[in-house]
Parts: C-alpha cells; structure tokens; sequence
C-alpha cells in the first residue's frame, strides 16, 4: 500500500464577504466574474485560477493564503 | 456592412418558422386555393425570395467568415463565457461534445461499410452473406426526373454532394479531428507567443 496526500484548496472567502458584509452578488460584481462562480469557489466545487485567487484576495486587502489554504488529506491507494 | 449583415441574419433566423410552415403547408392541396388571391400570393412569394436570399448569405457568411461564424453560432447554441468558471465549463462540455460526435461518426462511418446481402435460393435451401468492404467514396450518380408534356420530353438532373454515405462520413471524421489539432495548435501558439 503506497500513501499519497491529497492537496485540497479551500477558502474563506465567505468569512472575509461576512466580515465585510458583502453580498455574492457584490462581491462577484467587484471582481468581475459571476455570482455562481463566487458561491462555487465556497462551497468548493470550483478552484480559481491563481489569477482570480489574487484578485479576491486583494479585494478583501489581505495577503493570498488568508483567503486561500491548502488542507492535505492522506489518500491510501494500493500500488500499482 | 455590420447592419446589413445583421437583418440578413435576422431576416433568416426570424423568418425560418414561417418558411418551415409554408414548405409544410405546401405539401396539402388547400393551398392551391390560394390562387384565388393574387396579392396573398405576391406576398409568399417576396417573403420566401427574401428568407432565401437571406439563407445564401447565412450559409457562405457561415462557411467562410470565422468572425460571423463565432458571434452566430455562440448566440444560437447559447454559449456563455463570462468568466473562467464557465470557460471551463464550456472548454469540457465541448470535449465531450466532440468525443460523443466522434464515436457516432465513427460508428455510423462503420456502419455504412456493412453490406447485407439475403438470398433465398429455395424454401429448404437458403444463402445468407454479411459483405464488409464494399463501399465506394464517390457516388457520382445523377438524380433524374423526367416530364412529358404535349409529347415533348423534358429531363432534369441535379447533381448534390459527389460523396457517398460512406465518405461524407469519412470526411466528417476527418474535418472534426484535422479541426480539433489545428484549433489546440493555435491554442499553443498564442500561449507561447504571450
């Protein structure tokens, strides 16, 4: 058995819009992408690019991995 | 020249409901009562010049103006790229699109390769053969009517696409990979030009 990490980004990108009281739709309008895009990055199903990831997280004025993390998780796959 | 490129498309797309219905209602015999009224008559008749006129530029506007190709067609299939989410949304959807077209021609490319001849020589003795291979590229073939009016014969001929199932089939195949590489090749052009 050979045990792979997995890299998974995550954010909290609603926690910086409720610190700002930011609407989706606002946040989504400022950054210039859509609102399904903003409420698919948090709720995980979408990561942005790492242009996007600046942009949000300058947005907000904090540095990028206030905004964006990475969470390893370990993954056991049998060897091939 | 944007605006007159624009009502001829208009004229075509909006018009395309009413020309389906009169080429359908064609087809029954209440419309010869029509003929009663010259000035309904006249009117069909400017419409349908129009929606044809507006076609043949739709169609070789399509074919060779890759700018009109891409606002057009964008617009009728609904494709939206507003931002990189929905890029790669339509960057997959279009891959699987590709693959699903792909395999169907592929199949149907196979398909049209395969003969079924039956032949039943007797009630007891019966010949039953599958022929594979037998098919031919081009079908050069004229289609013909002929009408006899007063005892003058008239024939006409119209030859469509020189291709048979087959090699239209096989061009498909071909168009859509030669498209997919030169379309992934531009891509990694401007990527490294940038």
């Amino acid at each position: 058995m050979k045990t792979k990490t997995v890299l998974q980004i995550e954010s909290k990108v609603h926690v910086c819009r409720a610190e700002r009281r930011l609407s989706q739709q606002e946040l989504a309008d400022a950054i210039g992408v859509t609102r399904a895009t903003i409420n698919a990055i948090e709720g995980g199903g979408y990561n942005p690019s790492l242009e996007l990831a600046f942009r949000i997280a300058r947005h907000f004025g904090k540095p990028l991995e206030d905004v964006f993390f990475v969470q390893e998780t370990p993954n056991q796959e049998s060897q091939s | 020249m944007k605006q007159v490129s624009q009502i001829l498309t208009k004229t075509f797309i909006y018009l395309l409901p009413f020309a389906v219905a009169v080429i359908f209602c064609s087809q029954f015999d209440f419309m010869e009562s029509i003929v009663k009224f010259p000035n309904l008559v006249l009117l069909l008749a400017v419409v349908m010049m129009a929606w044809l006129v507006a076609g043949i530029y739709f169609f070789l506007a399509l074919t060779f103006n890759s700018h009109y190709r891409e606002r057009t067609l964008v617009k009728l299939a609904n494709i939206r790229e507003r931002d990189e989410r929905e890029e790669r949304i339509v960057g997959h959807a279009s891959r699987q699109t590709f693959l699903i077209m792909l395999a169907v021609l592929i199949s149907l490319f196979a398909l049209s390769t395969v003969r079924y001849d039956f032949t039943q020589k007797t009630a007891d003795d019966s010949t039953r053969s599958i022929t594979i291979g037998h098919f031919s590229l081009f079908d050069l073939k004229p289609e013909m009517v002929t009408s006899n009016h007063g005892g003058v014969e008239h024939q006409y001929q119209s030859y469509s696409i020189p291709l048979s199932k087959t090699g239209l089939l096989l061009l498909m195949v071909g168009v859509q990979l030669a498209a997919f590489k030169l379309t992934a090749r531009r891509e990694i052009q401007r990527g490294e030009a940038a």
